[in-house]
């Protein structure tokens, strides 16, 4: 699969992948440096599952197995487990809740965008759902609650967005069918405790160091930004119909198809048919309705509610792009719709007095409910087959990967999704150094005063103009604009200040002069800095001679970098270009420069492994 | 009928018909009560409706004050697409006297700002002394491309003026409040076809009557007045959704519908497959709307608004029968969901 935000590695790329959480990110979302903190819990999983190419896996194989393949499996079978569990005469129509709940736009669209850790969280929604308010109706057992806690800790593992709506709705459920006490401590409270236990490794240091994990999502808890993401309108999000299908295209909305506005009639019908089981269907549809309001976001009737929980309640600030609330929606429907079509296949057998009227009323409705996906379903099952990478991105990650020391690599307009980048060689073109949104724009940048110093600071060695195999770098009104391509090679190559590498094909590869390291004293050209990397959150410096005046790290700011010398112990301080710097009082020779919160980390992770340790303990020796 | 439950419907009687004039007449449309709008006709140079304006192009509209005050012109634009907040287009605006070509106002905005509501209101200090004055309005596409230009509709009223007055000048005698009364609300209904009047002025209504139907006596038995009641509210539900040319229902219209329906709850019983059934003929609205005929997309995104607001009466309704149902049955055990 090449889609989207899914990502492709080179075995160069995940040689720096540590199995180990690090609480600094050098490359992997920025190529200047931020906090790991706040993606610290699916990086991890990225980092351990990508891990698997030192023994021989293709990054392919470990893509298809660990991320692709999970969500279609876990989903279907997690509905169809949670339509067991709520429902369990109706046990036999949970077939329907899986397609239901695998099979539409939301899910297709999350999953082709290649949004496959919120994918995963998607899938195992419906088996913590389902198990939770099963053991709030029949009563939790130690087991339970520990089995419960490790499947939270799991969906936490995946997207922490779905795991807050999750709470809500076994909060909700709990106020529903239960409100006894004791029952919300032992079913509800333990599960997440064990749930935190199993996270303490970045939960600790966010606590200790007070850091705030949207700092880095840039979210800023605004009406505006919510206008602009509030895509659905009520018939799109009553219809479980994303607002951007069929194109996926971010932010343009298509017209409703009216095949679609039978989903509802389908879901909510069965409040006018079903006697039994009404209470669980009740609050069902009342979870729907929910799932359809909060899914429109601040769109009209009654958009400022929506505004006032994003800007009020903790943690709804974390939904600014409200679609996510579509996974209420698509797990009500998922259990309401079954029992819509098992009443009409008993109404058709009384009827028609046909023994094999259910079979035929199930392959009727699947026919009926994928005619409209049909083309999307061919373009998942096709994901699965391999793909070709452009044979000049394989030469550009030899070369750049075969030089031992570090740089960075400058990519006009953007990095692309081939692209190689390291801890040791990361690349920058996520716009975190050239803001503006075009290519011209961004050459234009690069002329600024003070840019060269910055690039030359930065360690940036070479730009690169991507070759565009897919087709979304240079693009003018959503379609590839080859002139954009030409005219960034045309500049570049008349600038004196760079010269252009050949043989990368349509890659263009340009060096710089000069690109400081990593570590460098602050206008003094001549001293020469060894820096030995031993994490993304530690490295030890020395110099032949004594070091004198700032030594500048070239990562981006953050004051929880600190430098030892000897006793000496110096935080970090801004320079104006926005890395870090460390003046010392005294000359030094050597120096060991981490990332504080790597300790909280440490600590974490053995809180964690204690945790996981408690659970299969427990799984092993209780009965219930 | 005792002497307080007397007093008590003749209030509500008051009270409902206020509701009903205040809502059609003093705050019918969108503006403050003490501002009068209208239609405006001008003369345009630099564009056509529905062209994309790129950088550097320039609009102009050229109009003659009606009234004194001149405090807003609202300009129609086709709604532009969505682009990032960095790539939108920014629109400067100037308003210009002719006479002296005399620069009054200036400021910009930005096409986001017009995706959200595409009828935008370039406002001002009020002017005074503007009645009978040549105006230009000028526009300028500062960074408009395929992409993200705006472009104006097609259609009418393409521009509206809107005059501020104060306070003091409306209330200066009882005649001169009338007469402005008269005249915002004549300008007001002059743009609209009859059936738009006609929902207009129902719309708010509907309390009054079912309220009025409520009391009516034995000339009805209650399950006429029931259907009737029920009848009424849809039926200026679906003239106003239909005929208004609105992109949303007004919340206040939601909630008053809400509100009369609920009422019908209580007092007649209504049942709940009756609520449900009416959010599914909404449903089944839409799905016809648009199966018919493109256009109907609209209709259909308004009638989910209902479907929506009917189906959660009722899941709501069900909610309350339960609740209701346990206490009459106090021996059913707490958290039994099967």
């Amino acid at each position: 699969m090449i889609a989207g935000d899914w990502r492709w590695f080179w075995p160069e790329t995940i040689r720096y992948f540590s199995l180990f959480p690090q609480a600094w990110d050098s490359s992997l979302n920025t190529g200047i440096g931020q906090s790991g903190l706040s993606t610290l819990w699916i990086n991890q999983y990225l980092n351990l599952t990508a891990s698997l190419t030192k023994v021989g896996f293709s990054w392919q194989l470990i893509a298809l197995v660990f991320w692709q393949l999970p969500p279609l499996v876990l989903s279907a079978l997690g509905a169809y487990n949670a339509f067991g569990l709520l429902f369990p005469k109706l046990r036999k129509w949970g077939y329907i809740a899986a397609v239901v709940y695998t099979c539409n736009t939301y899910f297709f669209l999350m999953y082709l965008g290649g949004q496959l850790g919120v994918a995963l969280a998607y899938g195992i929604f419906p088996f913590v759902i389902g198990r939770f308010v099963s053991s709030l109706i029949r009563g939790g057992k130690t087991k339970t609650c520990v089995v419960n806690g490790f499947l939270f800790g799991l969906l936490i593992l995946f997207d922490i967005r779905i795991s807050f709506i999750a709470v809500l709705i076994i909060v909700l459920g709990w106020l529903y069918v239960n409100r006894n006490v004791r029952d919300f401590f032992r079913s509800i409270l333990g599960p997440l405790f064990i749930a935190a236990g199993l996270h303490a490794y970045w939960i600790l240091p966010l606590l200790v160091y007070r850091q705030n994990p949207l700092a880095g999502a840039g979210v800023v808890p605004s009406g505006d930004v919510l206008s602009f993401f509030s895509f659905a309108d009520f018939s799109h999000a009553l219809s479980l119909l994303h607002p951007n299908w069929p194109e996926n295209i971010f932010g343009k909305s298509y017209f409703l198809q009216p095949e679609f506005l039978l989903i509802p009639l389908a879901a909510f019908f069965v409040l006018a048919i079903v006697k039994e089981h009404i209470r669980s269907i009740r609050f069902l549809a009342f979870m729907a309705l929910t799932g359809v309001f909060l899914s429109k976001g601040v769109k009209e009737p009654f958009g400022g509610l929506y505004e006032w929980l994003y800007t009020t309640i903790p943690g709804f600030v974390m939904f600014r792009d409200p679609t996510k609330f579509y996974i209420v929606t698509a797990f009500s429907y998922a259990m309401l719709i079954p029992h819509a079509i098992s009443w009409a296949s008993e109404y058709l057998h009384r009827l028609l007095k046909n023994r094999h009227t259910s079979i035929i009323v199930k392959l009727m409705f699947i026919a009926l409910w994928m005619i409209p996906l049909r083309t999307h379903t061919r373009t998942i099952l096709q994901s699965f087959g391999g793909y070709t990478i452009p044979e000049e991105y394989g030469r550009l990650t030899r070369f750049l990967a075969d030089q031992p020391q570090f740089f960075r690599t400058l990519w006009i307009p953007q990095w692309q999704r081939f692209g190689y980048f390291s801890d040791m060689h990361p690349a920058i073109g996520r716009f975190d150094l050239l803001t503006d949104a075009t290519p011209a724009g961004q050459l234009k940048q690069l002329e600024e005063p003070g840019m060269r110093e910055k690039l030359s600071r930065l360690g940036v060695k070479y730009i690169i103009v991507p070759y565009d195999s897919e087709g979304e770098l240079f693009v003018n009104d959503r379609r590839y604009d080859e002139e954009q391509y030409v005219q960034t090679m045309e500049v570049l190559r008349m600038k004196d200040w760079v010269t252009e590498k050949g043989s990368f094909g349509r890659i263009g590869v340009f060096e710089l002069e000069e690109a400081n390291s990593r570590f460098f004293i602050e206008g003094q050209k001549g001293t020469e800095l060894r820096s030995q990397r031993l994490s993304s959150t530690y490295y030890t410096v020395s110099a032949d001679s004594p070091i004198q005046g700032t030594v500048i790290f070239s990562e981006a700011f953050d004051p929880l970098w600190v430098a030892y010398a000897g006793m000496n112990e110096i935080v970090s301080s801004q320079t104006p270009d926005g890395l870090n710097s460390f003046v010392f009082p005294s000359e030094v020779s050597e120096l060991h420069i981490a990332y504080r919160p790597q300790q909280g980390v440490t600590l974490g992770l053995v809180l964690t492994t204690v945790t996981l340790g408690g659970i299969l303990v427990t799984y092993v020796t209780r009965r219930k | 009928m005792n002497t307080k439950k007397r007093l008590f419907t003749y209030g509500m009687y008051a009270a409902l018909l206020l509701y009903w004039i205040a809502m059609t007449f003093l705050f019918n449309n969108r503006l403050s009560f003490s501002v009068i709008s209208f239609p405006q006709s001008f003369q345009s140079t630099g564009n056509v409706p529905n062209q994309t304006l790129r950088r550097g192009d320039v609009v102009r509209f050229e109009f003659t004050a009606r009234e004194e005050h001149l405090g807003i012109i609202y300009v129609r634009f086709n709604k532009p697409p969505m682009v990032g907040f960095q790539d939108e287009d920014r629109i400067a605006f100037r308003l210009i006297r002719k006479e002296g070509n005399e620069r009054i106002e200036e400021g910009m905005i930005r096409s986001g700002l017009i995706r959200k509501s595409p009828f935008i209101p370039f406002g001002f200090t009020p002017i005074d002394g503007s009645k009978s004055n040549v105006y230009i309005l000028e526009l300028e596409s500062l960074a408009g491309s395929d992409m993200n230009g705006v472009s104006l509709s097609s259609f009418e009223p393409r521009i509206v003026t809107a005059y501020k007055f104060s306070r003091g000048e409306i209330t200066a005698s009882p005649k001169r409040f009338v007469s402005f009364m008269i005249q915002r609300n004549l300008e007001y209904f002059s743009s609209f076809r009859s059936m738009e009047i006609v929902s207009v002025l129902l719309i708010y209504l509907v309390p009054f009557v079912i309220f009025f139907i409520r009391n009516m006596g034995g000339s009805l038995t209650v399950s006429r007045r029931r259907t009737l009641s029920a009848a009424l509210i849809l039926l200026s539900a679906l003239l106003y959704t239909t005929f208004i040319t609105l992109d949303e229902i007004p919340t206040i219209v939601l909630l008053q519908t809400c509100i009369t329906w609920v009422f019908l709850l209580f007092v007649y019983f209504l049942p709940r497959t009756m609520t449900l059934l009416t959010s599914f003929i909404w449903l089944m609205l839409g799905v016809t709307a648009i199966a018919l005929q493109p256009s109907g997309n609209i209709f259909a995104q308004k009638s989910s608004v209902w479907f929506y607001i009917f189906l959660l009466i009722a899941v709501f309704q069900s909610l309350y029968e339960e609740l209701t149902e346990g206490k009459k049955r106090p021996g059913r055990r707490k958290g039994a969901m099967q």
